[in-house]
């Protein structure tokens, strides 16, 4: 089945996992990563965990520790991979800008 | 340690939840417990804190519903301190102005954490509906007597039934509010909007009308309760009541029904007219016992008391065996072997004697005997 593009916060969230965190190290990692652009509030990084949990992108790394680390999964990695592709796709296809001046 | 309990908004008013919470840190309450009806807090300081509710997802079975030890332990790290919770609803809080993230910055997202208690709405709705239906269908068929059971209720508590409607209806408008709440909620939150924690005045001024509502037909039920008084028949206080006393019936005063040894009583509700109870039974010597109960009712009207008599006719004990009959003094009569219904100007009274006798006929005899008696009385009274 073809991979949907993914939201703009379940792409972060997925690019700061390729080092495993806990939760909170996640929203700082994120906010680092897109340069302060993009800051996500605990309830919504919640969501998108549950969510990505759910479809077997990611996973509880440590049950039994205090601070429960997230990580990627095979799944989550090779949906990374085709999302990054996908990405590179468009910003290759936008070089039309370019040569056309605009 | 200093504790308070103190009624909550309701599930659905999330932005009155946690207004509801601030204000009593603001006034030196801390939140400790959420009930089902009562929230319970413990005296501290006074605090500014921010309160923010977080629903848990529903598994679809009623009941407590825990929030992932993972998520509270993120909002912890992010400022938010867990507090307590309840069903569906958690509460967290955070000092107000401490610069700690909302829990929720994308309204899309946080509209999902609605369809549990919007799916728990929807069932107490259509409890609620259910229960009502079943209830009216059964006073539509006149179930038991219900219609009959319900003049007479009217009657001899007025404002009973009013009070059962105006609660049965806040309910009913309760659960449909909440329902139509939450789907405006999710629908304006699943289009980018934020979270709608204004209060909601319309909703407010309908509650209020019905607890208005409900206060003065408990008002009305206190006002009967304290002005019912005590007649005793020895002192010759027997109002438009009969007294076994009349009908040649003398002997040692049983304790049950009547309290008290010596006497007979006649208890007296007021109403528009007045509602006089009687209930005395007499021991003979030889151990036979004789019983008289009655329910004598004075109203506003002859017609409403011939209005009343078929009805008080219908809700009898033995309401198969009354059969109409004349008594001189008496406008209308019904009489079977234990119990009759008189009905005379704006008296009407429903009577029950038990004498010893030999047969039907002689204990119908007696009953007749003491509509007789009865009559004479409500003349002589008028």
């Amino acid at each position: 089945m073809e991979q949907q593009p993914m939201t703009e916060a379940m792409y972060y969230v997925l690019l700061a996992l390729l080092r495993p965190l806990h939760g909170y190290g996640l929203m700082q990692r994120i906010s680092q990563l897109s340069g302060g652009r993009l800051t996500m509030s605990p309830g919504t990084l919640y969501g998108i965990l549950s969510r990505l949990q759910r479809e077997g992108l990611i996973r509880l790394e440590d049950q039994d520790a205090r601070r429960k680390t997230y990580a990627l999964t095979e799944e989550g990695k090779a949906a990374l991979r085709t999302e990054y592709a996908r990405l590179c796709r468009l910003v290759e296809d936008g070089a039309l800008l370019k040569e056309e001046g605009l | 340690m200093k504790r308070l309990y103190r009624p909550h908004p309701n599930d659905w008013d999330i932005g009155g939840m946690e207004r509801f919470y601030a204000r009593m840190a603001r006034r030196g309450w801390q939140l400790e417990k959420r009930g089902a009806l009562f929230s319970r807090f413990v005296r501290k300081e006074p605090e500014e804190v921010c309160y923010r509710v977080e629903l848990a997802s529903s598994s679809g079975n009623f009941g407590e519903v825990q929030l992932p030890p993972e998520q509270i332990q993120l909002y912890e790290e992010c400022g938010w301190q867990y507090v307590t919770g309840r069903g569906l609803v958690h509460l967290f809080r955070a000092p107000a102005g401490s610069g700690e993230p909302e829990l929720y910055d994308d309204p899309r997202q946080q509209a999902d954490t609605l369809l549990g208690l919007r799916r728990e709405a929807r069932h107490q709705l259509i409890g609620a509906c259910i229960q009502t239906a079943v209830y009216l269908l059964l006073v539509c068929l006149n179930w038991g007597n219900r219609t009959a059971d319900m003049q007479i209720t009217c009657l001899q508590a007025p404002t009973l039934v009013p009070l059962a409607i105006v609660l049965m209806a806040s309910l009913l408008a309760g659960a449909l509010h909440q329902v139509i709440s939450l789907r405006r909620q999710y629908r304006r939150m699943r289009l980018g909007q934020p979270l709608d924690r204004r209060p909601q005045w319309g909703w407010r001024t309908i509650q209020v009308g019905f607890w208005a509502a409900a206060a003065v037909c408990v008002a009305f039920l206190l006002w009967q309760a304290t002005g019912s008084r005590t007649l005793v028949p020895g002192a010759g206080q027997v109002g438009p009541c009969l007294v076994l006393e009349q009908l040649g019936e003398e002997g040692e005063l049983t304790s049950l029904p009547v309290r008290g040894n010596s006497e007979s009583v006649i208890r007296m509700t007021p109403l528009p007219g007045g509602r006089w109870w009687h209930g005395q039974e007499v021991r003979e010597l030889g151990s036979s016992q004789v019983s008289l109960f009655q329910d004598v009712y004075e109203l506003s009207s002859p017609q409403a008391a011939a209005k009343l008599g078929p009805v008080l006719a219908q809700t009898a004990t033995f309401a198969w065996g009354l059969e109409p009959v004349e008594v001189d003094g008496l406008d209308w009569v019904v009489c079977g072997v234990l119990e009759a219904v008189a009905v005379r100007g704006n008296r009407a009274a429903y009577i029950t004697l038990l004498v010893p006798a030999e047969n039907d006929a002689e204990q119908r005899a007696t009953l007749m005997q003491a509509l007789t008696v009865l009559a004479q009385q409500w003349q002589d009274l008028a």
